[in-house]
C-alpha cells in the first residue's frame, strides 16, 4: 500500500537527484574519497585481556544502574532461581531458550511464553507482566553494552515492555568495542529485522538535567554474567 | 496552534530573552552542565582531534557519494521490505505521511523524538486532520504540554526549570499534584505514555543514521520511547533528511561514539536501535509495515556548493549550541527556527530561505567555540562569513546559489565598505584620514549609537603609530 | 581546525611589524612598546608605512571582494621574506588563516601567511625571551581573543610570558575562554547580545580581584574597558607588550592600573 510507484513520487525522487547533480561531482571526486575515515585504516581494533574487558563491562553497567550478578555456567540455574525467589514476580515472561525456568520452585510466580503474536498479547504484556528473561547475542566491554538480536523465539518487546528485564550474558561472547564485533561477525552480511545495544535501564535527564531512571523502557536491568568455567 | 517565534523578528526575540532572568539562568545552568558532561568523556583535545577528523572524513565521503548512496539505500530498504518515499518539500512530506496513516485507517499516532518532524510541522498538520499525534519523548512531551516548540535539538525542554515543569504537570495532566521530585514527574510521564504506546496504531520516528549498505535505520535514545514507537504500533514511519545517509554499517560505530559523547556526555546511549525491515513472517512482534520518508527541503541547495555542503555533515549532536555564548544567553526559541544555535544559523537559510533568516548569520561574534567542539569539524564561522557574503550579494544575472541571495544588501553599507576599502588600498589617503581623525579627535561629537549604549567611546591618540614611527626615521 | 604552528623559525635578524589599524590610532604606545621589546632582543624592526588594515572588518561583514583588494594591498607591503610580527590575534588569524581562503588563486599567499606570527607566540617560540621582573607584586588576569585562542593557539604563549614575571600572580577567573562579545561589527549589529556578553566578561574579570587584566588584542580591550568604564567599574586592561615592557624596562618601570598605555596616548 505504498505510493512509491506513482509517477508523482518518481518525479520527486528525480527532482531531488537532479538538484544534487548540480554539485557537479564526478567519478574523480568519488575516487578521491574512497575509504576515507574507514575503520580498516585505523588502529581501533584492540586486543585486550578478557579479565580487563569483563571489568570494564561490569563497571560501566553498574555505573548505569544495572544490577550485575556474576556466576559460572554450572550455577546459572541456581542463580536465576535465587533471583526469582528474591523478586517474587507475579507474572514472568520467558522463552523456550530458558524453558527450565518453568520447572523451578519460585513460589507464586507464573511463568508464561510470548503468545503467537503481540496483537493477542498486548494488554497483558503492558499491564500484567512484571518481568522478562531473555538471552543475548554478546556484549561490548568499552561501553558496557549488551547485544540483543530478537527473533521469533525472543520477540523485541520482551526486552522493552515489562518493567524488569533480566538478561543472560555469556562472557565468552564479550567484545572490546562495537566496531570490532561488527567486523568480526560481519554484521553487514546478516542484519536481522532488529538489533539493539542495551546499556542500562531506561533513563532521562530532560527535567532540569536531573537524571531519573525508569522512563519508558525497563526501569530495572538485571544482568546475569555467566563465566564459561 | 503552537506558539512560535519567527526568525524575521530575531532581534526583538533576542532582546526579550536577554531581559528574562529565568531564561538567562536556566540556559546558563544547562549549558554549563552539558559542557561539563562533554568534558568528562572528551577530556583529551588531541584524541578528539583524531576522532573528529575521522568523523569529518566519513561524512565527507558519504556526502560526495550521496546520490549513489540514496539510491543504494532505497534499493536495500525495498529489498528488506521497507517502503521508501521521496519528498522535495515539507508539504510533500506531510502529505505522504498523511496518506500512509489514512491508508491504514490510523487514528492514534505516537511520535518518537524527531527534529525533522518539527521541520515539516507534522504535529500541527495532523491535528488539522483530526489525527492525534502525541510526543513520547519526555522533553518533547513537556514542550507539547506547554504548547511550545523545542528550544534545543537534544533536550527539548531545556528552557524550563523543574518548578516550571511541576506547575505545568499539575495544571495540565489530570490527577497530578504539584511536585518537584523529578522521579515522580518522570513516573507521571511514563504512566501517561504507557497506554498511548499500547493503543497507537502508527509510530513516527526520526533516524540518526540510515545505512545504505544494509538498508538499516539506526536510532539512539535513553528513554525507550523510540523503541516503543518503532516496535509496538503496527505501522512505523521514519522521517529523515537526505543528508543522514551513511555508506557502510562500519561507519556507524565511529559516528555513534562522536554523537553520544558530544550530545549528552555519554559513552553510549541506553539504547541503540537498528531496524532493517518490518516484521517477518515468523516473527511475533514489530510493525508489519515500515516506511522511510527522505526529505530534501533545501538540503540539495547546500549540497550544490562545495563550501556550503559541509553544513550537511551535521550529525545533530547539539554540542555547538552548548558551547555558543550567544545561544547560552538568548536560548533556543529566540532564533525562531526549528534548529537553533550555530547549526541553526547555517542550515536555516537553506530550509526556509535567506530572505527569511538574514539576521541569523550576523548574530555571531565568530568566536569559534562551536567549531572547536563540532565532532565532524564543520567550519561554522567560515560558513557564517560566507552566508554574510551571500546576504549582501549584488543582484546579477549569474546563477543563484541560494534562495534569498542578496536579500540583506544595504546600498549604504555596501557603499560604506567600498569607500573604506578605497582608503585602505591608498595608504596616502588612509594616512590623511588618520591624521584628521587624531588631530580632530576632541571634535568628534559623542552621539548615541549601538556601541555607546553600553560602552564608552574609544578615545583616539594624539598622534598615530605610523606618524610617530615616521618621525623616528 | 586546530592547525596551529608546529615548527617555528630560528631567531631572525630582521622582522616586519604589522601594527594593526586599532593600535595605529587608539594605542600607538602599544606599538612602540612592542617594538622596544623586539629591539631589546636585538632585532631590527621594519614598519612599512603603507600598511593600513588587514581587511577583517569588511571580510566579517560579508564584503569579500573589498576585503580581498585590501588583503592584496597589505601583502604588497611586505615583500621581503622576513617574519611579520602582528600585534593582534584577530588580525593574525585574518592574515594566517583567512588570506589563503580569500586569495586562493594567489601563488604567493601561502608563503606569506606562513611568515605571520602573533606577538606573544613570536616572543616565546622564536625569541625564547627571558624576562626579568623588576616590578612590584601584582595580581593580573589574562584575556586572549577568540581568534588568538582558537585560530592561532596563542593563549598558552601569553600565559607563559606572564608566568615568567616572578612578582606577578596570574589569577584564574570564571568563563575565561568565553567570548567577550566584540566580534567587530557584531557589537553594533547585535548590540543587545554583545552587551550581555561584555557585561558578563566585565563582571567575571572584576570578581577576580586583580589589579588589571592583560589582553593581547586591542579590539577586545576597547570592548571590555568600554563596558567597565560605562558601568563605573574601576578595573581596566592593558596590552601584553606594554605590560611586559613596563615590568622589565630598567629605565622606566611602571605599573598597570596606574598608567595603562591608552592613557599615556592621550595628551
Amino acid at each position: 500500500m505504498s505510493n512509491d510507484n506513482t509517477s508523482h513520487a518518481n518525479s520527486a525522487k528525480n527532482n531531488i537527484l537532479q538538484r544534487l547533480a548540480l554539485a557537479g561531482l564526478d567519478a574523480n571526486d568519488v575516487a578521491a574519497v574512497k575509504g576515507k575515515g574507514s575503520v580498516d585504516s585505523l588502529t581501533l581494533l584492540v586486543d585486550e585481556p578478557a579479565v580487563e574487558l569483563r571489568q570494564s563491562f561490569v563497571d560501566k553497567m553498574q555505573a548505569s544502574h544495572a544490577e550485575v550478578i556474576a556466576c559460572v555456567k554450572t550455577d546459572l540455574q541456581k542463580t536465576i532461581n535465587d533471583l526469582l525467589v528474591r523478586k517474587q514476580f507475579k507474572q514472568l515472561l520467558i522463552s523456550e531458550r530458558v524453558g527450565w525456568v518453568k520447572d523451578m520452585d519460585i513460589g507464586d510466580t507464573q511463568c508464561l511464553y510470548f503468545a503467537d503474536n503481540i496483537e493477542s498479547f498486548k494488554q497483558q504484556l503492558f499491564t500484567d507482566i512484571d518481568a522478562a528473561i531473555t538471552t543475548s547475542h554478546g556484549s561490548i566491554a568499552d561501553t558496557g553494552s549488551i547485544i540483543l538480536r530478537p527473533d521469533s523465539v525472543e520477540p523485541r518487546s520482551m526486552s522493552l515492555v515489562p518493567p524488569v528485564h533480566i538478561v543472560i550474558v555469556e562472557e565468552q561472547s564479550m567484545h572490546p568495542n562495537f566496531a570490532q564485533v561488527m567486523k568480526q561477525e560481519q554484521w553487514q552480511t546478516c542484519m536481522p529485522t532488529n538489533m539493539i545495544l542495551v546499556s542500562g535501564p531506561s533513563k532521562t535527564a530532560d527535567i532540569q538535567q536531573t537524571l531519573a531512571y525508569g522512563a519508558h523502557g525497563p526501569r530495572e536491568l538485571i544482568v546475569i554474567l555467566v563465566a564459561a568455567v | 496552534m503552537v506558539m512560535q517565534y519567527t526568525p524575521q523578528t530575531f532581534k526583538e526575540n533576542s532582546a526579550e530573552a536577554l531581559a528574562d532572568d529565568t531564561i538567562r539562568n536556566n540556559f546558563r545552568g544547562a549549558m554549563d552542565f552539558l559542557q561539563a558532561k562533554r568534558a568528562t568523556v572528551l577530556p583529551d583535545k588531541a584524541a578528539f582531534d583524531v576522532s573528529s577528523k575521522r568523523g569529518e572524513a566519513i561524512k565527507l565521503r558519504c556526502l560526495v557519494k550521496l546520490p549513489e548512496l540514496l539510491e543504494k539505500l532505497e534499493d536495500q530498504c525495498k529489498a528488506n521490505g521497507i517502503h521508501v518515499h521521496w519528498a522535495e518539500t515539507c508539504e510533500q512530506a506531510t502529505q505522504i505521511i498523511d496518506d500512509i496513516i489514512t491508508a491504514k485507517n490510523g487514528s492514534k499516532v505516537v511520535k518518537g523524538k524527531s527534529m525533522v518532524t518539527e521541520e515539516i510541522g507534522l504535529n500541527d498538520y495532523l491535528a488539522e486532520q483530526n489525527i492525534d499525534c502525541i510526543e513520547s519523548d519526555m522533553g518533547e512531551y513537556i514542550v507539547q504540554l506547554g504548547g511550545e516548540t523545542p528550544s534545543h535539538i537534544i533536550m527539548p525542554a531545556i528552557h524550563k526549570n523543574v518548578e516550571q515543569i511541576a506547575e505545568l504537570f499539575a495544571e495540565r495532566v489530570p490527577g497530578v499534584e504539584y511536585t518537584t521530585d523529578v522521579n515522580s514527574l518522570i513516573k507521571v510521564g511514563r504512566e501517561q505514555m504507557r497506554q498511548l504506546f499500547l493503543d497507537a496504531d502508527v509510530g513516527i520516528s526520526g533516524v540518526n543514521f540510515a545505512v545504505a549498505e544494509t538498508g538499516t535505520l539506526c536510532l539512539v535514545e535513553n528513554e525507550g520511547n523510540g523503541r516503543m514507537t518503532t516496535t509496538i504500533p503496527n505501522t512505523h514511519i521514519a522521517l529523515t533528511g537526505i543528508e543522514k545517509v551513511i555508506e557502510h554499517l562500519a561507519d556507524v560505530p565511529p559516528l555513534l561514539e562522536l554523537l553520544t559523547r558530544s550530545a549528552t556526555g555519554q559513552l553510549i546511549t541506553t539504547y541503540v536501535n537498528m531496524i532493517s525491515g518490518p516484521r517477518k513472517v515468523d516473527e511475533r512482534d514489530g510493525p508489519e509495515e515500515v516506511h522511510l520518508v527522505l526529505l530534501d527541503n533545501g538540503r540539495s541547495q547546500a549540497y550544490a556548493d562545495e563550501e556550503l555542503r559541509k553544513t550537511l555533515a551535521c550529525i545533530r549532536c547539539g554540542a555547538c549550541m552548548n558551547a555558543c555564548p550567544v545561544y547560552t544567553r538568548i536560548g533556543g526559541h529566540a532564533y525562531g527556527t526549528v534548529y537553533p544555535g550555530p547549526i541553526g544559523k547555517i542550515i536555516s537559510p537553506h530550509l526556509i530561505g535567506l530572505e527569511d533568516s538574514k539576521d541569523l548569520p550576523t548574530a555571531s561574534s565568530l568566536c569559534g567555540a562551536c567549531e572547536e567542539v563540532c565532532p565532524v569539524n564543520i567550519p561554522i564561522p567560515s560558513i557564517l562569513q560566507r552566508l554574510r557574503v551571500e546576504t549582501n550579494k549584488k543582484s546579477s544575472s549569474a546563477a543563484k546559489i541560494m534562495r534569498g541571495e542578496g536579500s540583506g544588501r544595504s546600498f549604504i553599507e555596501a557603499l560604506g565598505w567600498k569607500g573604506w576599502a578605497f582608503f585602505a588600498v591608498h595608504p596616502a589617503l588612509y594616512r590623511m584620514g588618520t591624521w584628521f581623525a587624531t588631530r580632530g579627535r576632541k571634535l568628534i561629537p559623542t552621539f548615541n549609537n549601538p556601541w555607546t549604549v553600553s560602552r564608552s567611546m574609544p578615545k583616539l591618540a594624539a598622534k598615530s603609530l605610523r606618524e610617530q614611527l615616521k618621525e623616528r626615521g | 581546525m586546530s592547525d596551529f604552528i608546529k615548527q617555528y623559525p630560528a631567531k631572525p635578524k630582521k622582522v616586519y611589524l604589522y601594527g594593526t589599524c586599532i593600535i595605529d590610532v587608539v594605542a600607538p604606545n602599544s606599538g612602540l612598546d612592542a617594538i622596544a621589546l623586539l629591539e631589546r632582543e636585538g632585532l631590527e624592526v621594519v614598519y612599512p608605512q603603507g600598511q593600513t588594515c588587514c581587511g577583517q572588518p569588511a571580510f566579517n561583514s560579508g564584503y569579500s571582494d573589498e576585503a580581498r583588494n585590501v588583503a592584496k594591498a597589505q601583502m604588497a607591503q611586505f615583500p621581503e621574506p622576513w617574519p611579520i610580527v602582528i600585534l593582534s590575534g584577530s588580525c593574525g588569524g585574518m592574515l594566517r588563516k583567512h588570506y589563503p581562503r580569500l586569495l586562493a588563486n594567489d601563488p604567493e599567499v601561502e608563503a606569506f601567511s606562513q611568515r605571520v606570527f602573533e606577538f606573544s607566540e613570536f616572543l616565546v617560540h622564536v625569541l625564547n625571551i627571558q624576562l626579568d621582573d623588576l616590578g612590584e607584586q601584582q595580581r593580573v588576569a589574562i584575556h586572549t581573543s577568540c581568534a588568538g585562542r582558537r585560530e592561532l593557539g596563542i593563549h598558552d604563549a601569553g600565559v607563559s610570558l606572564l608566568k615568567q614575571l616572578k612578582n606577578i600572580e596570574l589569577v584564574d577567573y570564571a568563563y575565561e575562554a568565553e567570548c567577550c562579545g566584540f566580534g567587530g561589527t557584531f557589537a553594533v549589529k547585535h548590540s543587545d547580545i554583545s552587551t550581555a556578553m561584555v557585561e558578563d566578561k566585565a563582571r567575571h574579570l572584576s570578581e577576580a580581584n586583580v589589579d588589571c587584566y592583560i589582553s593581547s588584542d586591542w579590539g577586545c580591550t576597547l570592548n571590555i574597558n568600554g563596558s567597565l568604564e560605562h558601568q563605573n567599574m574601576s578595573l581596566r586592561g592593558d596590552y601584553l607588550a606594554s605590560f611586559l615592557r613596563q615590568r622589565t624596562d630598567v629605565n622606566n618601570i611602571s605599573h598597570c592600573a596606574v598608567s595603562p598605555s591608552d592613557k599615556r596616548d592621550e595628551r
